[in-house]
């Protein structure tokens, strides 16, 4: 098994001083400020609802004994149980967690399913572990949030350097503690046990859905357009694969151990199998080495941030050349980055829409747990275009009517949702 | 007569301001009306069965408790009322 991690380190992210968890509370303050609401309600949704620090033993197989630190944050549960991934990442810390759980709820809000915001960490490499060490961490963190995921509670889902597998750990963990099987306890498991058809390419779809309508904005066809990649993990590999059916171009694609170009065209697959054989994309044959700052700069109709946050930022927003910057990525692009896109007429699809996917087929793998039913891949891809479609529609709407940016008007709409949820439920006690 | 200077003093500053938009809500052309005061806002609406009322610190989310009746949904309400002044 390979845990993909589609940190993207060739050429460093650029600096910023703004960390996600800056990042988020600015666009939850713009949106706050622009619905004019109370401060109260404010108050409530600017914090996370409730937040887990766990720091547990793991024997590694030397024989030595670490300790590792993982978090779970629940940042509101107004329209329904916590939702949000699991990431194993060695830059993993508590404040990236809150950013990351905050835009959660407000992705499950503007696409309208019934779930609140959530999300954990656990501080380590994956890539270090071997699969008896990485099951231990998985199995034993699980054991940590006995009693805090379930599935009317908090539904965990996979995230950077964790995948179907550690789900199915996790889910068999918590299986064992409760003495019968619990699939709904999280998502993106292997179809064999409860997972969704269609889930491992959710996201990666959904990026696909909502880059091809805004460039069908700009009057210009997914079919033939030339696109860069930025990340060749979970998300990026699956929108590079499917934006490739569809005739899109792919120019170049970067990922943690390096990037790839060739004017005429990339074949994913073939760099899928030369990622297998060699644990990166670089060095591909027929390729020439390319880096993240030249990918980023590069002329091209469609870029993907399909990688980690902060990677466009306020001292390199001025070098994106692409018409349209679809985030894949959570929090790719910077508060400060964002006027000099629109300044420089690049048109972004914020990531609590263009990543929505993921989080869409894992509401519809919980549906399908809950009912013991499953759906065929054709209905999981024909109703994950619905749903996501119906919020690209929304935000253009209210983006015209209102005059504002696209990111704005995402933001505004899942935030009202979830400060109307708030209110509607009154106060306890 | 007693006088309350507090309540029949001029004030020198408007305490409320009202705003009047149309609506066209399922092929029907409605009159909203929206107050502004200090601390937050008021929304009617003429519905077949009466005026409908919703009060909030944001405008929106009281106009959306005003066209609620009506069917209309947060996003239909933001798109329907365009920009809005601060309260």
């Amino acid at each position: 098994m390979t845990v993909t991690d589609p940190r993207v380190e060739a050429g460093g992210r650029a600096a910023s001083r703004l960390s996600a968890l800056d990042s988020a509370l600015a666009q939850f303050d713009r949106a706050a400020d622009h619905l004019q609401l109370a401060p109260e309600t404010r108050a409530i949704l600017r914090v996370p609802k409730r937040e887990w620090t766990v720091n547990f033993p793991v024997t590694m197989d030397d024989g030595r004994v670490e300790v590792l630190t993982g978090y779970r944050v629940q940042h509101n549960v107004s329209r329904g149980p916590a939702k949000g991934g699991i990431r194993f990442h060695p830059a993993a810390d508590l404040d990236e967690v809150r950013a990351l759980a905050m835009w959660m709820t407000w992705k499950c809000a503007l696409v309208d399913v019934p779930f609140g915001g959530a999300k954990g960490g656990v501080t380590i490499d994956p890539r270090a572990l071997s699969q008896g060490e990485l099951q231990r961490v998985t199995r034993r963190f699980a054991t940590e949030l006995q009693g805090i995921i379930g599935p009317e509670t908090d539904i965990p889902a996979p995230d950077v350097g964790t995948n179907a597998q550690v789900m199915a750990w996790l889910m068999d963990t918590v299986s064992m503690h409760a003495g019968y099987t619990v699939p709904g306890v999280v998502t993106g498991k292997p179809v064999d046990l409860g997972g969704s058809e269609g889930r491992a390419d959710a996201t990666g779809m959904g990026v696909m859905f909502t880059a091809e309508r805004a460039l069908a904005e700009l009057g210009v066809s997914l079919d033939g357009a030339t696109v860069a990649v930025q990340g060749f993990g979970n998300v990026g590999e699956a929108a590079a694969r499917l934006i490739h059916e569809r005739g899109g171009r792919l120019v170049a694609i970067t990922d943690v151990g390096g990037g790839v170009a060739n004017p005429d065209g990339l074949d994913p697959g073939r760099l899928l199998a030369h990622l297998k054989e060699t644990g990166s994309i670089a060095g591909a044959p027929g390729t020439q080495p390319i880096d993240n700052p030249a990918l980023l700069a590069l002329d091209v109709d469609l870029l993907v941030l399909a990688a980690l946050e902060g990677q466009v930022t306020g001292a390199n927003a001025h070098t994106v050349r692409a018409r349209v910057l679809a985030e894949g990525a959570n929090g790719p692009v910077t508060p400060d980055a964002d006027p000099i896109l629109a300044e420089r007429g690049v048109v972004t699809v914020p990531d609590i829409l263009c990543n929505a996917g993921g989080v869409i087929v894992s509401y519809f793998e919980w549906v399908q747990n809950l009912q013991s039913f499953a759906w065929p891949a054709d209905e999981v891809a024909e109703r994950l275009r619905l749903v996501i479609g119906r919020a690209y529609d929304q935000v253009a709407e209210m983006r015209d009517a209102q005059g504002v940016d696209a990111r704005l008007a995402a933001h505004a709409i899942a935030v009202g949702r979830v400060a109307e949820a708030q209110q509607i439920r009154g106060r306890y006690p | 007569m007693t006088r309350t200077p507090e309540l029949d003093a001029p004030a020198a500053e408007p305490t409320f301001e009202v705003i009047r938009r149309f609506v066209v809500v399922r092929g029907v052309r409605r009159p909203l009306r929206l107050v502004r005061f200090a601390k937050g806002w008021v929304a009617s609406v003429e519905t077949e069965s009466g005026p409908s009322v919703g009060a909030d610190h944001s405008p929106y989310l009281a106009a959306r408790r005003a066209l609620e009746p009506l069917g209309v949904d947060l996003v239909e309400t933001l798109t329907l009322l365009g920009p809005m002044p601060r309260a």
